[in-house]
C-alpha cells in the first residue's frame, strides 16, 4: 500500500466524498444536458472533467472498485467527446444508471464497507456501447464480438484502448518494460461461460508462463475478485510472438477472441490531454507478486440484481441524500475572510474596553487623590475660619480676610475640572467603542449567518433527474425549467425542504401536467413545463412550483371539501381560500392512488414541514392554464425578527413576518358577530383574539385603548388583541423542552436584552385554534337549531 | 482402438486420449466423492485416457503422484476434500514437479479458489456438473 496517503486519513476520506458528490452531481446534471442537447460541448466537456476528476480521487484513497468503474464510464465519455459515439436514450440512460452505481459505491464506502453488488451487466453494457456493437443485451455484446472479423476488432483496439491508458500509465509500463516490447492483449471473455469471472485469471495465469505480465486492465486485483468482465487488456513483456502469444491465451469456452499487439510505449496517446491523475504505483511486478502472495481468498456474496439495486437507490434517495450532504459545510473561503476580519475588529474593540477601563481606574485613583486634596483644603479651611474670625474682629478689613481666603482657597472650584475632563473623554471613547461592538456584533452575526447560507441548488439540483425518470414512467413529456438556483437559504432550512418541494413537484407530474394527448386536444404544446424558481424577497425566501397543467378542478376541491366537512356548504369561499383547501388534513383530489405523489399523504404534509420551518405555502390556479405553488420562507430558523407586545405582565413575540399590520382602537370599536368580537379595517371585517384570554392571563381588560396586531399566515387573518406594542427586535429561537411543546400557539422561547424571558407565539398555530373554536362553535349553534 | 489402414476412415474417429504416437494419456483422479470419479472415469477411459490412479483426498493425490512420477501426465483434482484440499494438494504436485498438468474440479461458486489454482500453476478447471464435451474440451486443452 502507498506510504505517502493513508487511505484511512478520515479528513482526506471527509474531503473526498465531499467531493465525490459534488462531481456526481455535476455528472448527472451536465447528463440531463446532454440529453436535451447531444451537441452541448461544454456540458460534455464537464461531464470528463467530473468523470476523471472523480476516478482520480478514488484512486487517491484507494477505492479502486470506483476508480474502475468510473474508467469504463470514461471510456464511453471519451467515444462521446470525440464524437464516434452519438447520445441516444440508451447511452443516457446508461450513463444514469451508472451515476447510480456510483452514487451507491460511495455511499457504501462512508458506510464502512465495500460496494459488493453485481454490476457486469451495467459493466458490459457500457464496454458494449464504447466498442460501438450494442444491441439490447449484454450476452449480444459479447456474441457480436465474438463474431467480428479480427480486422474490424482491431480497428476497435486501436481506436479505444489507447484511451484507456492514461500517459501516467504508459510511462510506468514503459519503465516497467525497460526497453523491451510490450505486447498488449486483448481478450474478450465468454459470458456463458458458467465461471465467466475465472477467465480473467486463467489468462492471466497462462501469459504469466509466457513472460512478463506488467499491468492489466481491469486491474489484478478486480480480475482476482469474483466479477465478470467482458473484456480484459494485458500488458506483457514477452519474447515471444504477438500469434504465439494469441494462441496460448485463447481458451476453448472461456475466451471469445484474442487479439495481440505491440503497444507502442514512446508515443503517448494524444486522445488523453487532461493532466496526470498520480496514483498509488509501486513498480507494477513488485506489486503484482505481492498481491499474488498475499491477496487473501475471498468470496464474495452473492450477486445483487443491478436493477434491483438502482430501484433501491432511487427509493432510498431520501435517506441518501441526508447521508450526501451530511454534516460537512462547503463554505466560500471569502465568507470565512469576512469572518476574520470581523473578529478582529472584536478583537480590536476589546483591547480598546482594556484600554478603556485602565483609563476608569486612572481616573478612579485621580478622583480619589484630588477628594483628598479637596477635603484637605476644606478642613484648612474650617481650622482657619476662627482665625479669620478673629482678624475681622482685630479690625483687619473684611476685604483682606477674604482676598486671602480666596488666594489661598480659590483652587477650590476648579479642582474637578481636569477629573471631569479626563472622565468625559474616557465617557466618550466608551461610547464610540461600545457602539462598535454593536456594529461588529450585528456584522458578526450577519456573517455567521452567511456562513450557514447554502444556495438553493443543493435541493433544486436533484429536481432535474427526479422530473426526467418520473416523467418517462408516466410517459408525459415534461420540462422542468430552473429559475435562482443560487438563492442561498439556510442549511438547517435546506434539509427540511426537499421533502415538501419534491412532493410538491411531483404533484405538479402527477396531477398537473396532462398526458400529451390530452394536452395536445386542448390545443397546448405536447411538451408540459414545470418551472422551479426561488428567489429573495425581504428577509424571506420565495421558491416557486409551477406548472402549465391542468390547473386545479375548484368544484371538485370545493365539492370536495363540504363533504369531508372541512367546510360549511354555505360558507361562500374566494378562489384563493377554496385553492387552499387542498393543504387541508384528509384532502387528496387524486381519483386513484400513484405511487407518485398519492400515497395518503396529501398536501397538508407539505403545509405542515413548511409551517415547521416558519414559512408558508399558497397555491393558485387557474383552469386548464396550469396551477402554482409559492413557498415562502425565513431565511435563517435560529434567529427571527419579532414584534415584541405586553400582555399582562408577560412579554410575547410575534414573528414579524406574519404580522401584517397593527392598529390602535378604542372598545367601543369592536363589535360583536356570532358572539365573535370582531372590527373593521377599511373594507375587511377582522376577527379579533384577545391573548389574554387565550393564554388565561389575569389582566385588567380596561383602558382607553385596545392594541390590535393583525397576523396572517397563508391567506387566513385575524387580529390579536395585546395591552401594548414594544418594538421590534432580532430574537434568537430556542426550542422549548418537550414539555412546553405541546402548548399550542408558541413556538419557542427567547431571551430578551434585560435577562427576561419571552414566548415566541406561531401565528399558523393560532390561526389554527382559533378557526377550531369559531368552527366548533358554528357546530354548536347548528345543532340546536 | 487402431486402425488397421493408413488412412483412416472418414468415419473413425481417433479417441481423444491418445497421443499421436498411439500411446494413452495417463490420468490420475483425486476426488472424495466415488460418483464424481466414476464420471470422470468413464468419460475418460471412452476416449482412450488411461486412468493410472485414483486418491479419495488430497493427501494421497500427492503421495500417488510422487510415487508414480513421472508415469502420470495429468491430475484431475477435486478443490473441496477432506484431510487435504485440492489447492493445497495442487501446490504440494507442483513443488515437486513444475510441469505438472492439474486440471481443477470445482463447483460453481468456487471462483476465487479456482483462480488461486491458476495462479498457483493448475492448467486448467472443470465446473461441476461434469458435462462430457467440457471434460474432454478442459483435459485436452491443459495437456497441449
Amino acid at each position: 500500500m502507498s506510504d505517502y496517503l493513508d487511505p484511512n486519513n478520515e479528513e482526506l476520506l471527509k474531503d473526498f466524498y465531499a467531493e465525490a458528490n459534488s462531481q456526481v452531481e455535476m455528472l448527472e446534471q451536465n447528463i440531463l444536458a446532454i440529453e436535451d442537447n447531444p451537441d452541448d460541448h461544454d456540458a460534455i466537456d464537464e461531464i470528463f472533467r467530473a468523470a476523471h476528476t472523480l476516478k482520480g480521487g478514488a484512486a487517491t484513497v484507494q477505492m479502486s472498485e470506483l476508480a474502475e468503474f468510473t474508467h469504463l464510464v470514461e471510456d464511453l465519455l471519451d467515444e462521446i467527446r470525440s464524437n464516434n459515439i452519438k447520445v441516444n436514450e440508451l447511452v443516457v440512460d446508461t450513463l444514469l444508471a451508472s451515476i447510480d452505481i456510483i452514487k451507491e459505491m460511495l455511499k457504501v464506502r462512508m458506510e464502512g464497507s465495500i460496494f459488493d453488488g453485481d454490476i457486469s451487466e451495467l459493466k458490459s453494457k457500457l464496454a458494449g456501447i464504447v466498442s460501438g456493437q450494442f444491441t439490447s443485451s449484454s450476452r449480444a455484446a459479447v456474441d457480436m464480438s465474438e463474431e467480428k472479423k479480427p480486422a474490424s476488432t482491431k480497428a476497435v483496439i486501436s481506436s479505444q484502448d489507447p484511451s484507456a491508458l492514461t500517459e501516467y500509465d504508459l510511462l510506468e509500463l514503459k519503465e516497467a518494460a525497460a526497453g523491451k516490447t510490450v505486447v498488449q492483449v486483448r481478450v474478450v471473455f465468454d459470458e456463458n461461460n458458467p465461471m465467466n469471472s475465472v477467465g480473467g485469471i486463467q489468462v492471466y495465469a497462462k501469459l504469466k508462463t509466457l513472460g512478463q505480465v506488467l499491468k492489466t486492465i481491469p486491474d489484478f486485483d478486480e480480475l482476482y475478485e469474483d466479477k465478470y468482465f467482458p473484456v480484459v487488456q494485458y500488458f506483457i513483456v514477452s519474447e515471444k510472438s504477438s500469434e504465439i502469444i494469441e494462441e496460448s491465451s485463447f481458451i476453448a469456452e472461456v475466451t471469445s477472441s484474442v487479439e495481440a499487439q505491440n503497444l507502442d510505449v514512446q508515443k503517448p496517446s494524444d486522445t488523453v490531454k487532461e493532466t496526470v491523475v498520480v496514483k498509488e504505483v509501486p513498480p507494477p511486478a513488485v506489486r503484482e507478486t505481492i498481491k499474488t502472495a498475499e491477496k487473501p481468498v475471498s468470496s464474495k456474496s452473492t450477486p445483487v440484481n443491478v436493477e434491483k439495486e438502482i430501484l433501491k437507490t432511487q427509493t432510498t434517495v431520501k435517506a441518501k441524500q441526508k447521508d450526501s450532504s451530511g454534516s460537512i459545510l462547503r463554505v466560500d473561503s471569502k465568507r470565512i475572510d469576512n469572518l476574520l476580519n470581523l473578529v478582529s475588529e472584536a478583537v480590536i474593540n476589546k483591547a480598546t474596553f482594556n484600554q478603556i477601563s485602565n483609563q476608569f481606574l486612572d481616573i478612579q485613583s485621580e478622583l480619589q487623590s484630588t477628594e483628598n486634596i479637596y477635603r484637605e483644603k476644606l478642613k484648612s479651611l474650617f481650622d482657619d475660619l476662627p482665625r479669620y474670625l478673629e482678624e475681622i474682629q482685630k479690625d483687619s478689613s473684611v476685604k483682606e480676610v477674604k482676598k486671602e481666603i480666596t488666594d489661598k482657597y480659590e483652587d477650590l472650584f476648579n479642582i474637578f475640572d481636569a477629573f471631569e475632563s479626563n472622565f468625559k473623554q474616557t465617557v466618550g471613547t466608551f461610547k464610540s467603542t461600545a457602539a462598535n461592538l454593536g456594529r461588529n456584533t450585528g456584522d458578526l452575526h450577519e456573517a455567521i449567518l452567511r456562513i450557514r447560507m447554502v444556495p438553493i441548488n443543493q435541493i433544486f439540483s436533484r429536481f432535474p433527474r427526479l422530473v426526467r425518470d418520473l416523467s418517462k414512467s408516466l410517459n408525459k413529456k415534461i420540462r422542468l425549467n430552473i429559475d435562482g438556483e443560487d438563492t442561498e437559504l439556510d442549511k438547517s432550512v435546506i434539509e427540511e425542504l426537499l421533502d415538501p418541494l419534491m412532493h410538491c413537484v411531483r404533484n405538479s407530474l402527477d396531477h398537473g401536467i396532462e398526458n400529451p394527448d390530452v394536452r395536445l386536444a386542448a390545443g397546448k404544446p405536447e411538451e408540459g413545463q414545470i418551472f422551479l424558481k426561488a428567489s429573495n424577497e425581504g428577509n424571506m425566501i420565495v421558491i416557486e412550483i409551477a406548472d402549465d397543467g391542468a390547473g386545479i378542478d375548484m368544484v371538485s376541491v370545493k365539492k370536495k371539501a363540504i363533504d369531508r366537512g372541512i367546510i360549511h356548504p354555505t360558507k361562500n369561499l374566494s378562489d384563493v381560500e377554496a385553492y387552499n383547501l387542498i393543504f387541508e388534513p384528509g384532502f387528496s383530489t387524486a381519483k386513484e392512488v400513484t405511487n407518485i405523489s398519492g400515497r395518503g399523504v396529501g398536501l397538508d404534509v407539505v403545509r405542515k414541514e413548511i409551517e415547521k420551518l416558519n414559512g408558508t405555502v399558497t397555491v393558485h390556479s387557474s383552469p386548464g392554464k396550469g396551477s402554482r405553488f409559492t413557498i415562502k420562507l425565513p431565511l435563517t430558523l435560529a434567529i427571527i425578527q419579532g414584534l415584541l407586545v405586553r400582555v399582562g405582565t408577560e412579554v410575547y413575540a410575534i414573528p414579524i413576518t406574519s404580522v401584517i399590520e397593527s392598529h390602535r382602537i378604542k372598545p367601543e370599536d369592536i363589535k360583536i358577530i356570532d358572539n365573535h368580537e370582531v372590527f373593521n379595517v377599511r373594507e375587511d371585517v377582522i376577527s379579533l383574539v384577545r391573548l389574554n384570554r387565550l393564554f388565561r392571563l389575569e389582566t385588567e381588560e380596561r383602558g382607553d385603548y385596545n392594541f390590535i396586531v393583525i397576523v396572517g399566515s397563508g391567506d387566513k387573518k385575524m387580529g390579536v388583541m395585546v395591552d401594548s406594542l414594544i418594538g421590534e427586535e432580532d430574537v434568537v429561537i430556542k426550542p422549548l423542552k418537550d414539555r412546553y411543546t405541546n402548548s399550542p400557539g408558541i413556538a419557542g422561547a427567547t431571551i430578551l436584552g434585560d435577562g427576561t424571558v419571552s414566548l415566541i407565539i406561531d401565528v399558523s398555530q393560532l390561526l389554527d385554534l382559533c378557526i377550531q373554536k369559531e368552527q366548533a362553535s358554528r357546530l354548536r349553534r347548528s345543532q340546536n337549531y | 482402438m487402431k486402425t488397421t489402414s493408413d488412412f483412416p476412415s472418414i468415419n473413425e474417429r481417433v479417441p481423444e486420449g491418445v497421443t499421436n504416437d498411439g500411446k494413452p494419456i495417463r490420468v490420475m483422479i483425486v476426488d472424495d466423492s466415488m460418483f464424481v470419479t466414476k464420471q470422470i472415469s468413464q468419460i475418460l477411459s471412452s476416449e482412450g485416457f488411461d486412468i493410472v490412479a485414483t486418491a479419495a483426498d488430497g493427501a494421497e493425490g500427492v503421495e500417488k503422484y510422487k510415487e508414480l512420477y513421472p508415469e502420470v501426465d495429468l491430475v484431475t483434482m477435486d478443490i473441496t476434500m477432506p484431510r487435504m484440499d485440492g489447492v493445497t494438494a495442487l501446490e504440494k504436485i507442483i513443488e515437486f514437479d513444475k510441469n505438472a498438468n492439474v486440471v481443477m474440479v470445482s463447483a460453481l461458486g468456487k471462483q476465487d479458489l479456482v483462480k488461486k489454482s491458476l495462479m498457483l500453476g493448475a492448467k486448467n478447471y472443470i465446473v461441476k456438473p461434469l458435462d462430457r464435451k467440457k471434460v474432454l474440451e478442459r483435459v485436452l486443452s491443459s495437456i497441449k
